[in-house]
C-alpha cells in the first residue's frame, strides 16, 4: 500500500489560520445599526418611491390627455425622478423587493436577449386592450411592465409624434405607471408593515440566523452592487478602446442618464457602507472612505450620459476613471471584509 | 382588485424551522461517524476533511491539502476508503481511508478529460464511475462516464474504459437500487477548459436524465424537462430504496421566470416537476447546491446557497414542507433522524426533522475562515 506522507496531516483539531474577529459581536449592536438602516436609508427610499411613482402617474395622464412637446417633456421630468429613486434603492435585492417578481417588473435590466423590446413592439403591435387593467398587467412580461419599457416609449426618435399617431400608446404608458405605482406601494407597505418587524426580531420565525446574519445581507447588497456598477453599467461600455466604446450597451442610454443612475447609486452606497462603519478597522475605514471620495470627484466632474464618450476621449477617459475607481472601492471593501467574520458567500457566489 | 392587494397574504407565515427547540443529543451510534467534504479556507487553500461528532461538537479527524477545489466525496461500499474529484474543470483525483486518512493514490483525468466532480462504485466495490467531459470531442455530445477499476489488494484504481452518458455536462450520477443500472445527470452546458468556467451554449442547452447499464454503458431510458425548461440544468440527484429520484436544477434562463427547480423521477415516467409556495421559489435565485433523502426515503432536503436557504419535501405526494434559513448552506447527508448540512461560512448543524430541533456541531467563530464546499457525506 503506497501512502503518499506528504499530503498526510493527521490529528488536526482545527486547521485554520487566525483571522481577526468582528468588531460587532453583540446582535443588540447589529439590530441597532440594521433599524437605523431600515428606518433612516431604506424606508425613507422606498417612500420616495411611492411619491415619485405617484407623480409619474400624474404625468401620464395629464400627457396622454393631450399629447404635446411641454407634457412629454413633464412626463420625462417624472420619468427621471423616478429612475433617480429607483437608483437609490435598487441595491436592496432582498426583502419585499423579491416577493412577486416586484424587482424585475420595476426595472428588467440588463437585460441581455433584448425581451423588453420585443415583447413592448409585439404588445403595441396586438394593441390588447384586454391586458390594460392592473391585474392582467401584472401578469404580462416582466420586459413591458417597469421603467425600461417606459424609457423606449417616452425616448423614442419620434415619440410624440408615436404617441399621437398610435392611440394605443397613452393607455400602455398610463398603464406602465399604474403599475410601477401598485408596486412601489406594495414594496413600502410589506417594509411597513412586517419587514420592519423582522429587522427588529430577524431570528423570529427563522427569517434570518440572527441579526448579524441581516447585516451581512446589507453588506451584501453594497458589495454586489459595487459588483454589478463595474460589470454591467461601466464594462460593456467602455469596451476595449475608445474606438470601441458601445453607449448603446448602458442602463439607461435613450434618456442620457447611464452616469447620473451611477452617481446615485454611489451615493447610496456611501451612505449605507457609513451606517456599518463600525464594523470594520479604521484602517480599513479610512481607505474605503478615500475611495468613495475620489470616486465622487470624478463623478461631479463627469456628464450624466454615456453618450458622451463616444465623441470625446477626455469623456472616455473619465469613464475609464471611474470604473477604475469603483474597482479600487469593490477591492477596499473586500479587504475590510475579509479582516472580518463577515463572510457573504462562498457556495452561493461560485457553486456548481 | 389590485395587484398589490391581491397579495395580501403575509410572505412571513410559512412554516419556518429551527425557530426553537430544546437542546438535545445528536445521534452517535456504535461507531463513531466520519464526515467528510472539500472545503477551502481564507488563505485560499483547498482541502478534503475529515470529521467526527463527539459530545454534539465537531471534532476534526484530518486534512489533506488539494491542488485545487474538490466538489464531492464518494464512499466506497465498504467504507474503508473514499474518493475525492476535482470540480469542473479540474482533472485530479484523490483514493484515500477513511479512518485513517491516509492518502493512497493520486489520480488525473484521462488526457482530453475534465472530471466535473462526482462519481459512484459499483455494489461489489469493484468499479468506480465518474462524470467527465470529452471537450475537444467535435463529433456530437461530450458528455463520457469514466470506467475505473479498483483493485482491493492494491488499493488503488485504474481507469480501464468509458461509455457515453448521452449528453453534455454530465454532473452527479448515481448506481441505481437494482446495482446493475447508472443513472447520470447531464446538465447539458457545454464548456471548455481554455474557457474556464464560462457556459458556452446556454441558448440551445438540452439537459436530461439518462440510465444506462453499467457494464455495457447501453441507453436504458432517456427523460427530459418539458422544451419551455430546457434551459433548468439538471445537476444532483439521489435516490431511495424504492428506486425513486430526487433532482435538483439549475435554471439558466431568465431570472424573473418561476421555473420548478426540484423535481422526482421513477424509471418509466415523466419527469415530476416540483414548486415550492411563491414566498420560497421568489428567493431560490434558480439555484439548487445538492439534495438528499432522509434515512427513512420518504423525505428529502434541497440545500439552496443563494436563498440561504434549506427546502425539505415529501417524496411521496411531492410536498413542499417547509424551510430553514441557514447562510450559504449547501452540503447535505442523511444522519439519524434528520440531516448535517455544512455552509459555506464553516457552519455544520444537525436537523432533526421528527423533532424539528436544530442543534449546532460546529459555529463560524469555531471554523472562522473555512468555507465547507458543496457536499457532504458520512460514513455510519
Amino acid at each position: 500500500m503506497k501512502v503518499l506522507r506528504s499530503w498526510l496531516y493527521l490529528g488536526f483539531t482545527v486547521t485554520q489560520t487566525v483571522q481577526a474577529q468582528n468588531l460587532i459581536t453583540s446582535d443588540e449592536a447589529w439590530t441597532q445599526i440594521n433599524l437605523k438602516v431600515t428606518d433612516e436609508l431604506v424606508i425613507p427610499a422606498y417612500e420616495s418611491l411611492q411619491t415619485a411613482s405617484i407623480d409619474l402617474q400624474e404625468a401620464s395622464v395629464n400627457f396622454c390627455k393631450l399629447p404635446a412637446a411641454d407634457s412629454l417633456r413633464q412626463l420625462q421630468a417624472a420619468y427621471l425622478s423616478m429612475m433617480d429613486t429607483w437608483q437609490s434603492i435598487q441595491h436592496i435585492q432582498f426583502g419585499p423587493i423579491t416577493y412577486f417578481n416586484w424587482n424585475f417588473r420595476i426595472q428588467y435590466w440588463p437585460d441581455e436577449r433584448g425581451t423588453s423590446g420585443r415583447q413592448l413592439d409585439a404588445v403595441i403591435s396586438a394593441a390588447n386592450p384586454g391586458i390594460l387593467n392592473t391585474d392582467s398587467f401584472s401578469r404580462q412580461s416582466v420586459g413591458i411592465q417597469g421603467l425600461q419599457a417606459l424609457e423606449r416609449l417616452l425616448y423614442a426618435d419620434m415619440a410624440l409624434s408615436d404617441y399621437q399617431n398610435n392611440d394605443y400608446l397613452c393607455p400602455l404608458t398610463e398603464m406602465i405607471a399604474i403599475n410601477i405605482n401598485e408596486i412601489s406601494s406594495g414594496v413600502l407597505e410589506r417594509w411597513l408593515d412586517e419587514y420592519r418587524q423582522v429587522v427588529i426580531q430577524p431570528d423570529s420565525g427563522g427569517v434570518f440566523e440572527d441579526a448579524e446574519d441581516l447585516s451581512i445581507e446589507f453588506l451584501k447588497a453594497l458589495q454586489e452592487s459595487l459588483s454589478k456598477i463595474r460589470d454591467q453599467k461601466l464594462l460593456p461600455i467602455i469596451g476595449e478602446n475608445y474606438s470601441r466604446v458601445r453607449p448603446r450597451n448602458a442602463e439607461s442610454w435613450r434618456s442620457q442618464h447611464s452616469l447620473a443612475n451611477i452617481k446615485t447609486n454611489i451615493k447610496a452606497l456611501q451612505a449605507l457602507f457609513m451606517a456599518y462603519m463600525e464594523a470594520f478597522y479604521t484602517d480599513d475605514v479610512e481607505a474605503i472612505i478615500i475611495a468613495f471620495e475620489a470616486l465622487n470627484t470624478t463623478l461631479a466632474e463627469a456628464p450624466d450620459n454615456m453618450t458622451s464618450a463616444q465623441g470625446s476621449e477626455v469623456n472616455y477617459e473619465r469613464l475609464q476613471t471611474v470604473h477604475a475607481q469603483i474597482d479600487t472601492l469593490h477591492e477596499a471593501f473586500e479587504n475590510a471584509l475579509k479582516q472580518t467574520d463577515l463572510y457573504l458567500g462562498f457556495n452561493s457566489l461560485d457553486g456548481d | 382588485m389590485s395587484a398589490v392587494h391581491m397579495h395580501r397574504r403575509s410572505f412571513l407565515t410559512l412554516t419556518l424551522l429551527g425557530a426553537a427547540g430544546p437542546a438535545f443529543a445528536i445521534p452517535q451510534g456504535s461507531e463513531r461517524a466520519v464526515f467528510l467534504s472539500a472545503a477551502s479556507d481564507s488563505d485560499s487553500s483547498h482541502w478534503v476533511k475529515a470529521f467526527t461528532i463527539r459530545d454534539n461538537q465537531f471534532e476534526e479527524l484530518y486534512s489533506h491539502r488539494l491542488p485545487e477545489r474538490a466538489h464531492d466525496v464518494v464512499l466506497h461500499p465498504e467504507k474503508q476508503h473514499y474518493v475525492t474529484i476535482a470540480r469542473r474543470p479540474g482533472t485530479f483525483m484523490l483514493l484515500g481511508e477513511v479512518q485513517s486518512g491516509a492518502v493512497l493514490q493520486e489520480l488525473d483525468a484521462a488526457p482530453q478529460r475534465h472530471f466535473y466532480g462526482h462519481g459512484v462504485f459499483s455494489a461489489d466495490g469493484e468499479y468506480f464511475y465518474t462524470s467527465e467531459n470529452a471537450y475537444d470531442d467535435t463529433h456530437g455530445e461530450h458528455g463520457r462516464i469514466g470506467v475505473w477499476h479498483f483493485n482491493h489488494t492494491a488499493c488503488s484504481l485504474e481507469r480501464v474504459n468509458e461509455f457515453y452518458s448521452y449528453g453534455i455536462g454530465p454532473h452527479e450520477l448515481l448506481l441505481m437500487p437494482d446495482q446493475e443500472t447508472l443513472v447520470i445527470a447531464n446538465g447539458g452546458i457545454r464548456t471548455h477548459p481554455d474557457s474556464e468556467r464560462d457556459k458556452l451554449n446556454i441558448d440551445i442547452m438540452q439537459p436530461n436524465l439518462v440510465y444506462i447499464e453499467r457494464r455495457t454503458g447501453k441507453l436504458l431510458e432517456m427523460q427530459s424537462l418539458l422544451s419551455e425548461y430546457h434551459q433548468a440544468s439538471i445537476r444532483h440527484i439521489d435516490v431511495n430504496a424504492s428506486s425513486q429520484l430526487a433532482i435538483a436544477v439549475q435554471f439558466e434562463g431568465d431570472p424573473f421566470l418561476r421555473v420548478p427547480l426540484i423535481a422526482t423521477h421513477r424509471r418509466g415516467e415523466a419527469i415530476r416537476p416540483l414548486m415550492a409556495p411563491e414566498q420560497v421559489q421568489s428567493q431560490l435565485q434558480q439555484y439548487v447546491g445538492s439534495i438528499c433523502f432522509d434515512n427513512s426515503g420518504r423525505y428529502f432536503v434541497a440545500s439552496c446557497p443563494r436563498a440561504n436557504m434549506l427546502t425539505f419535501w415529501d417524496a411521496k405526494n411531492g410536498e413542499f414542507l417547509s424551510q430553514l434559513r441557514a447562510r450559504d448552506v449547501c452540503g447535505v447527508c442523511a444522519y439519524g433522524k434528520g440531516f448535517v448540512f455544512s455552509t459555506g461560512t464553516g457552519r455544520l448543524a444537525y436537523f432533526d426533522i421528527e423533532q424539528n430541533s436544530l442543534e449546532n456541531i460546529a459555529n463560524e467563530q469555531q471554523l472562522r475562515g473555512l468555507f465547507w464546499d458543496n457536499h457532504l457525506t458520512v460514513s455510519i
